[in-house]
């Protein structure tokens, strides 16, 4: 454990200048690999699925002639790519995110007055004072969980139990990129010249859809927004690829 | 949020388990669980697919093969990596090279296969290993965390790692009292049934010590801090879990020396016959007939993985059982000792009898207008919201004769001393009072004299006529049950008390027990276990302080954690958390057991490096049915293991 400690976190630093380091720490903590506002496993999805849209539009627009075991061989790859990189970033995240607390369960077993001050300046901040301060302070300093509990929260801003295991992101992206495969290698072989973009198309706009009803957001200015991205993508490689014969 | 505050501490304690991770939702953390399993089951299957496509389409065989050394082999080079990193040559590196030479010899599928079946008896060893950390984060929950500490006259709560001593802590009625310390203002009954096994509440005054664990009965106290956190009777527990966690067999001590001499000899001597067999035979490098072939088939089936996982994995399961029973061990060397023996010895108090108290007798010892139901029912008005074993032993025998307790107006509860009231007979008030001689003397002071009654009677006194109420500690039920078992096993039962002779030979009649050695004292009792100890093998079975040397002495000492005094723990080599008697014939049967799958194991493992080593490396065995015969000896020694994790009774 104390490989991760070799040096004192709060050395040659003021309490203020502590609070501003970790408001960093606190931003790149929560920064989700997936948004916030959509439970994890089905982000994934949703996003993997639209990835895999993107590049089965892009190899469309380029290749003259692409056979279905190209695509297949493309959608195979893809998704375990999509699979494992969910998975490993899951993890990558859970490790930092361990690594957090035991740095923060360190610095409450061996800088208890620091902590202190720090509480009372985040606590100050919200309009306490006086002997309510120090009532408050001292309340959240009795139990070393609760302490950390704080600490983890106010401080670095992080929320607990909401996290997606890993290997359920990296379902949820297995899911989406290959259901997504299918459909469109399904649109390539019983739909006509036009069936792979125009799935694509109903694709983005569908996830779009679901993604801006799920967070509350303008579903049109969504659907419309990725659609033109859509087509913009489409249009830029189908174009460039001319051009460059 | 589950609406309640997250345990950091068992989520440290279990080293940083994922599945009980603070940041993963509760409905998501069960795809973590027995993830090294899953793997394998799944690596296993694809092999199987593997193996079966070798045979139509060589392609779909190398295409599931890739899925195998994806899933296995990456772990497996991850672990060989760093041990490598920290100049380790061990079997995890002997494993890893084996596997990916396959691949370089064009024997893949073997290959596969010895990853496969490695991780299966890596999970094995992970999963016992994980139930014996549960037993620690378990007692870790019941360890106190905060106390409430006296500032300027007000009581702020405060963590018990940081209060120091000389703090001045108040512990209110109902409470647990946190830490070691001296009473300096209040007063208050408390119960040290946890501790010492004392059943009778005791009073507490100013300037009385009161340790940590003692349940605070009625008062409120405030006490002086005499010792910190770390001395605690949960603390020497938990430390006891965290010994027996660490400490090693020395048999597998041995073992885990000579794997690092051993693999780097096998890995060294693999080296020297891939280059030296083309030279003395006149064979080839490559190809099945080749030297690297033979070498690789001698180093899988030299390999000592069997017999490396052969002790820990038995200790290990034994351990992890006895902790889901409630019985913490100090290491796996006690399952030897307690193998050994042919004598338990058994102190009286508290160990074979409950510690419970039962009200035998209520005497009048003087004239009066109340009958002793009567003062029963009296007794039972006043008792009616205490909650110490007296008051449970007078209402037994209320319910036992049918009767009812009677009201009592004027109630007054004086903590630490006894409680008063007044009842109405025939339209007149009568004041009555129950409790500790001293209180019931200053109620009446010139009805008795103290010194002729016994400290541990309560008194009852009614108007000015006086009851005595006697209690007695009752045989354990398992104690019945269990000392005839452990006579069929030719185990000898011998009683150890420092009671006198006619007490020690009632209770040795009622269980059967023909040797008995009363009035000791406990240097008597020392000198009794060491001469026992020495002659034939002893567990010794106590919970209280004066239990401590004898405990420490015996071959094994047993003692019980819930009754048992924090230096009774301390000094013994097993806890009985939950005081259950029975647990003793179920753990002689498991030591038992364990030493024999171990010599079981330690067979199995030796007898198939000895029988395929030089078989392969003369060519008789192709590195397949290697592979099988090493790892297969493997998995069998880990399940042979796991039959220790049983906890049904024997």
């Amino acid at each position: 454990m104390t490989q991760y400690f070799s040096s004192n976190p709060l050395k040659k630093k003021n309490i203020s200048d502590h609070l501003k380091n970790t408001d960093k720490r606190k931003l790149a903590a929560t920064s989700e690999t997936h948004r916030q506002e959509l439970p994890g496993h089905i982000s994934a999805g949703i996003r993997a699925a639209k990835e895999t849209a993107f590049v089965f539009l892009i190899i469309w627009s380029i290749l003259p002639n692409p056979t279905i075991s190209v695509f297949f061989c493309i959608g195979c790859g893809y998704t375990i790519w999509k699979t494992g990189q969910n998975a490993l970033f899951g993890w990558n995240r859970l490790e930092k995110l361990h690594r957090i607390i035991e740095e923060k369960r360190f610095e409450i077993d061996h800088h208890r007055s620091q902590k202190k001050q720090e509480l009372r300046k985040i606590y100050a901040s919200k309009g306490l004072f006086g002997k309510l301060l120090d009532e408050v302070v001292d309340f959240l300093l009795a139990d070393d969980n609760r302490l950390l509990l704080v600490m983890l929260k106010e401080e670095l801003g992080l929320t607990l139990e909401s996290y997606e295991h890993p290997l359920k992101q990296a379902f949820g992206a297995f899911i989406g990129a290959f259901t997504v495969s299918l459909i469109l290698i399904g649109s390539i072989a019983f739909g006509s010249q036009i069936g792979l973009p125009l799935f694509t198309l109903l694709l983005i706009i569908i996830t779009s859809n679901v993604v801006a009803r799920y967070e509350k957001r303008n579903q049109l200015n969504a659907v419309v927004w990725n659609g033109s991205l859509t087509l913009f993508i489409f249009g830029v490689t189908y174009f460039i690829t001319r051009l460059l014969k | 949020m589950n609406g309640h505050p997250y345990i950091f501490d068992e989520f440290f304690a279990s080293g940083r388990d994922e599945t009980i991770s603070p940041f993963l939702s509760p409905s998501s953390r069960h795809w973590g669980k027995h993830l090294p399993l899953k793997n394998a089951i799944l690596s296993a299957i694809f092999l199987a697919l593997a193996f079966a496509l070798s045979f139509i389409n060589l392609n779909g065989s190398n295409l599931c093969l890739v899925i195998v050394y994806f899933l296995v082999g990456t772990p497996a080079l991850l672990n060989a990596l760093e041990d490598l990193r920290n100049f380790e040559i061990n079997i995890d590196v002997l494993m890893t090279l084996a596997a990916l030479l396959s691949v370089v010899i064009g024997s893949g599928i073997e290959g596969a296969l010895l990853l496969v079946l490695f991780e299966f008896s890596g999970s094995m060893e992970n999963s016992v290993i994980k139930k014996t950390k549960s037993a620690l984060i378990s007692l870790r929950n019941l360890s106190p965390k905060t106390a409430y500490v006296l500032e300027n006259g007000i009581a702020v709560e405060k963590a018990i790692s940081e209060i120091l001593i000389g703090t001045k802590i108040i512990v209110r009625s109902g409470e647990v009292v946190p830490l070691d310390g001296e009473v300096i203002s209040g007063g208050s009954s408390v119960n040290l049934v946890h501790l010492t096994g004392e059943t009778q509440p005791l009073t507490k005054r100013i300037g009385d010590d009161v340790p940590a664990g003692a349940h605070n009965l009625d008062g409120t106290l405030t006490i002086r801090v005499k010792r910190t956190n770390s001395d605690s009777t949960l603390s020497k527990i938990i430390e006891l879990v965290t010994e027996a966690q660490a400490s090693k067999p020395a048999l597998q001590r041995f073992f885990d020396k000579f794997s690092k001499i051993y693999s780097t000899t096998i890995i060294s001597l693999c080296i020297f016959f891939s280059l030296s067999l083309p030279y003395v035979f006149s064979m080839p490098f490559f190809g099945e007939e080749g030297s690297i072939y033979r070498a690789l088939t001698f180093l899988i089936a030299a390999s000592p993985c069997a017999l490396i996982i052969a002790t820990p994995t038995a200790y290990l399961s034994a351990i992890s059982s006895c902790a889901r029973k409630g019985i913490i061990l100090k290491g796996g060397t006690i399952l030897d000792a307690i193998a050994t023996c042919s004598t338990i010895a058994f102190d009286k108090t508290g160990t074979l009898t409950t510690g419970n108290l039962t009200c035998t007798a209520i005497i009048p010892l003087n004239d009066g207008a109340f009958s002793e139901d009567e003062a029963l029912s009296i007794a039972a008005g006043l008792e009616t919201h205490a909650v110490h074993p007296i008051a449970h032993a007078i209402f037994s025998l209320l319910r036992e004769r049918n009767l009812f307790p009677i009201e009592i107006d004027d109630f007054l509860s004086i903590p630490g001393y006894g409680l008063k009231g007044t009842i109405q007979k025939n339209g007149k008030k009568i004041p009555v009072s129950i409790g500790h001689p001293d209180f019931i003397k200053q109620q009446h002071p010139e009805l008795i004299q103290i010194d002729q009654w016994k400290k541990q009677n309560t008194l009852l006194l009614v108007n000015d006529q006086l009851f005595t109420f006697l209690f007695e500690d009752e045989i354990r039920p398992e104690s019945i049950t269990t000392l005839p078992k452990l006579i069929r096993k030719n185990l000898s039962i011998i009683l150890l008390t420092g009671d006198h002779t006619e007490n020690s030979s009632i209770v040795g009649k009622e269980l059967g027990i023909k040797t008995i050695y009363a009035n000791l004292r406990p240097e008597d009792k020392l000198a009794k276990v060491a001469e026992l100890s020495e002659k034939k093998g002893l567990i010794m079975v106590g919970d209280g302080v004066n239990d401590a040397p004898a405990l420490a002495r015996a071959t094994a000492g047993i003692s019980l954690g819930k009754i048992g005094s924090a230096t009774a723990i301390d000094a013994s080599d097993v806890v009985f958390l939950h005081d259950d008697l029975s647990n003793l014939n179920w753990l002689y049967t498991k030591s038992k057991k364990t030493t024999q799958i171990v010599r079981e194991n330690l067979i199995l493992a030796l007898g198939v490096i000895t029988l395929a080593s030089l078989p392969a490396l003369l060519g008789f065995i192709p590195l397949w049915i290697a592979v099988l015969l090493h790892e297969g000896g493997t998995v069998i020694v880990g399940l042979n293991s796991l039959r220790l994790l049983q906890t049904k009774d024997i």
